[in-house]
């Protein structure tokens, strides 16, 4: 555990701990928290990005996809060059070369019921961010939060339709004292496994910035509860890519959710 | 009858009438929506006894999963 900055530290985060309710504590928090980032494609690519260049210390890149031309426009992590390879392999190195503060380690798997366990046995992250491309993998995300005890920050887009939330399992909440963080729904209570999806993102298109937008929400929600600011947890986030507008609303807990209750 | 807004349009609805009622009414398949009533989603376990009220904020919308 890391309890002091080095003098070159105290100048490249400089501008993090400026802000007063970060500081050296907060970069510290950064610097030792350990997170998973599942899908490392346009969300995922842009989240782990900014984690890294923030400090964060430990960052567990989860995808079995490899890197396409389509990609590029929007993920701009990857080149040409990486073209057929493991966009987890892909971003670890180029992260790990970049940003020496943290350790980068990529696992080329698809995150499924079957090997979930054997991931989260092997590893302690505090935070998981669900950067994944399909309905079925949110699930299983959401359901591995809840089991798993992990504060979640995920984010999703579609053509001009984002969606994002913080979601804290109520088994951390009642461990934290002095919070005024009320109880609220998972990503199942609002949208049940069988929910049908009018948009699937394979056959929709998608303007990089949008997905910019989201990702930044996420890991900045992400960052914030690591550095130990409030977050809105159990608030579902609308963006409309074209209109440029947000919505929000309250995510209440479903009694008969089969996931969290 | 009572007045509200669905996605942003007024809309006269019957009295007493249940959200569930209210997608069979507009032809909006249960299980391709999330509902929001005056900024709080309802669970689609709840659809069947909660009953809109006048001026309700009602919003529809699908979940997207892309990343």
């Amino acid at each position: 555990m890391k309890t002091s900055l080095n003098d070159h530290q105290y100048i490249l985060y400089s501008k993090q701990m400026l802000l007063t309710d970060v500081s050296e504590q907060g970069q510290l928090a950064l610097m030792n928290a350990e997170v998973i980032v599942v899908g490392v494609g346009g969300l995922g690519q842009l989240v782990a990005q900014y984690l890294a260049a923030s400090g964060v210390g430990q960052i567990h890149l989860i995808d079995d996809d490899k890197v396409t031309l389509s990609n590029l426009p929007r993920q701009l992590l990857f080149s040409a060059n990486d073209i057929d390879v493991n966009k987890a392999h892909v971003a670890a190195g180029k992260l790990q070369q970049r940003n020496r503060d943290s350790k980068i380690l990529a696992h080329s798997v698809r995150l499924a019921p079957e090997n979930y366990l054997q991931l989260f046995n092997a590893i302690s992250p505090q935070v998981i961010f669900d950067c994944s491309d399909n309905f079925a993998t949110r699930q299983l995300i959401n359901r591995i939060a809840v089991e798993q005890h992990l504060p979640l920050f995920s984010a999703a887009i579609s053509a001009d339709q984002g969606q994002w939330f913080a979601y804290l399992p109520e088994s951390v909440l009642t461990n934290l004292s002095a919070t005024n963080i009320k109880p609220h729904g998972c990503y199942h209570c609002v949208f049940p496994a069988d929910s049908l999806l009018s948009q699937n993102c394979s056959q929709m298109g998608v303007l990089g910035p949008a997905v910019g937008i989201m990702a930044s929400m996420q890991a900045l929600a992400g960052m914030n509860h690591i550095i130990g600011r409030q977050v809105e947890f159990g608030v579902l986030h609308r963006f409309d890519a074209k209109r440029l507008s947000w919505s929000k609303a309250t995510m209440p807990i479903d009694k008969h959710c089969c996931v969290c209750r | 009858m009572i007045t509200i807004h669905i996605n942003g349009e007024l809309q006269q609805l019957a009295d007493n009438q249940t959200l569930a009622e209210l997608l069979v009414c507009k032809q909006v398949a249960p299980q391709s929506v999330a509902v929001v009533v005056n900024q709080a989603i309802i669970p689609r376990s709840e659809w069947s006894q909660y009953q809109c009220q006048a001026d309700d904020q009602i919003e529809f919308f699908s979940a997207v999963a892309g990343g």
